[in-house]
């Protein structure tokens, strides 16, 4: 679906938004942030095997905790960003630790001060991500509120990211925090529409570049 | 000296507080959730110094300052934000603002907004 110049700028783009924003939570978390290089898929839903582990959003079976980051109009998707549970609770734990708040280490439940945590760090790492395809793209993203939820995945679930939409373009990457096993998981799913307007404008750059 | 912080994050809440209490304890500080809760303390409160999210519950960060706008082109707002869209730091700068910072709140950000809630605080 994507060509190989349009697949490598769209990686190169995506890389260096998630570093950006990946930056951001190394400042967050005072840690240096280990990323990997993104994977990037066009791909339609009724393609998808869920045992095929590129595609496998869910890097692993158990709780965890999920934030999404719905944008629209013009360009229009859903971004993810997850960590299994009590990774998520390390994470937290973490960042309380600069407002100098006692850690409960031995309790592996999320309690609301986590959560609340969790959702701002989500909001600004998917927000460093998102606004920069808006600024690439010269468009204003109207956001939703971030939702957070705490999931329970098995090996047999579909991955079904946006429901009325047939191809989907997934961006995925993963980051570790140095020192720590928190592991991060960042996913974004755009519609076809958004999809034509992003390889419209990538195209009119390639074009300029060949020019 | 009176300081409104406009934030849905109880996380945030708290490091701007700490923040600006550990550098001006004299300082009177507010809080609220919302745009909606913003705008009523505003009216009550009457702060000297506005800090707020954009993107919250309700009524957002940009509709309350586009609505205290319309009573009040004196008081000094700046605006943290994990948006870090162009267009969206143009629009709110029409409105206004003195200055505009993007989410997370480093160091040198928390040092800059210090020193504009000191020079709000000096011009009165």
């Amino acid at each position: 679906m994507l060509n190989d110049l349009q697949k490598d700028l769209l990686t190169e783009l995506v890389n260096v938004y998630v570093g950006q924003a990946a930056n951001m939570l190394s400042e967050i978390v005072d840690k240096r942030i280990v990323l990997s290089i993104p994977e990037v898929e066009l791909i339609s839903i009724s393609d998808v095997d869920p045992g095929d582990r590129r595609y496998n959003i869910f890097f692993s079976e158990g709780h965890l905790f999920r934030s999404s980051l719905q944008f629209g109009y013009e360009f229009q998707g859903k971004a993810f960003l997850m960590f299994p549970v009590e990774q998520a609770k390390v994470l937290a734990n973490i960042c309380l630790g600069e407002l100098g708040e006692s850690v409960i280490t031995e309790d592996p439940n999320l309690m609301d001060t986590d959560l609340d945590v969790l959702k701002e760090v989500s909001n600004v790492l998917l927000n460093a991500i998102i606004g920069e395809f808006g600024n690439f793209l010269e468009i204003k993203l109207e956001y939703v509120l971030p939702d957070i939820e705490l999931i329970y995945v098995t090996n047999s679930d579909q991955q079904i990211l946006l429901q009325n939409e047939v191809y989907v373009l997934v961006l995925h990457t993963s980051f570790l925090l140095a020192d720590t096993d928190v592991t991060g998981i960042i996913v974004i799913a755009l519609s076809m529409n958004s999809i034509s307007s992003l390889l419209a404008k990538m195209d009119a750059l390639l074009e300029g570049d060949n020019g | 000296m009176k300081v409104l912080i406009v934030e849905d994050s109880i996380f945030v809440q708290k490091l701007l507080t700490k923040l600006i209490v550990d550098h001006i304890p004299e300082c009177e500080i507010q809080i609220a959730n919302n745009g909606e809760q913003g705008y009523n303390l505003f009216k009550e409160f009457q702060p000297d110094f506005i800090t707020t999210d954009l993107l919250m519950p309700g009524l957002n960060g940009q509709e309350m300052l586009r609505m205290i706008r319309e009573t009040d082109s004196k008081v000094k707002i700046i605006i943290l934000s994990a948006d870090i869209q162009k267009t969206t730091r143009d629009e709110v700068e029409l409105l206004g603002i003195s200055g505009f910072l993007n989410k997370p709140l480093t160091a040198e950000k928390a040092t800059t907004m210090i020193q504009l809630i000191q020079a709000a605080y000096h011009v009165e």
